[in-house]
């Protein structure tokens, strides 16, 4: 059999990178993005039959503004609150469960 | 066929190159003095996928065919093959935060997104029900 195939799975790449500068007034801001992609391609050809399929996926996260103006320049962070609200949700919902059973054990000890 | 293959993983391999990050800053808008640039995240994704026979098959089957039956039965596009090509994708974007830029300075104020913590915090008191009323069915369920 004369198939030959392949594959290609292209690891999760992460990183920051600079967008247009905006103008406004005297001031300019960078857009910072962290850019993360995830590929994954795979092609088949044989003698009888040919095939080829793929998906990717693209996540685009604004990290930081730069501005810049006469002052110099300054980073602005941009918080993703509503992820930190859910990180603390799912924290608490690993917790409450252990000091729960740590209150049963200390009820029955007594 | 096989050049079809080829461009769909040429259009793949080149997608980070294509990723607009552009695309997560919104156009700005002045009011009296105030400049406001909305923030989001911003993902996609897509898949894609192309098939066929090259007709080494089909002209096989065509042959054996034509070597019991009259030539004239044999299908003309036998030795064509066929194929298909097909693919979707999506782009998801939520609010993150807005940039104000005023005479005075530049802030960023984050964007927080009511419904999904809202789901989230009705999740979890139904968590935090179940426990409390499991720890209390033990520490008293003797009792009762």
């Amino acid at each position: 059999m004369d198939r030959q195939a392949d594959r290609e799975r292209g690891p999760v790449v992460s990183e920051v990178v600079q967008g247009e500068p905006i103008r406004v007034g005297d001031r300019e801001l960078v857009p910072l993005v962290r850019v993360t992609t995830h590929l994954r391609r795979r092609a088949f050809v044989g003698t009888d039959r040919t095939s080829g399929d793929g998906w990717g996926l693209v996540r685009l996260r604004p990290v930081a503004i730069l501005e810049r103006s006469e002052a110099g320049e300054r980073r602005l962070s941009i918080p993703d609150r509503t992820a930190q609200a859910l990180s603390g949700f799912l924290l608490a919902a690993f917790i409450i469960p252990l000091l729960l059973a740590v209150a049963v054990r200390l009820a029955k000890a007594e | 066929m096989d050049r079809e293959v080829q461009t769909l993983l040429d259009a793949l391999a080149d997608l980070p190159e294509k990723a607009n990050v552009n695309a997560v800053f919104g156009d700005p808008v002045t009011v009296e003095g105030r400049t406001v640039i909305p923030l989001a995240k911003v993902g996609y994704a897509f898949g894609m996928g192309v098939g066929g026979t090259t007709g080494a098959e089909e002209a096989a089957a065509a042959e054996e065919a034509a070597a019991g039956e009259a030539a004239e039965s044999v299908p003309e596009k036998a030795a064509d093959g066929g194929g298909g090509v097909g693919g979707c994708g999506g782009v998801l974007a939520h609010p993150l935060a807005v940039v104000e830029v005023t005479p005075e300075g530049t802030w960023v104020k984050p964007v927080v997104d009511e419904q999904k913590l809202a789901l989230a915090a009705g999740l979890l008191g139904a968590w935090v029900v179940f426990w409390l009323a499991r720890a209390l069915v033990k520490i008293f369920g003797h009792n009762v």
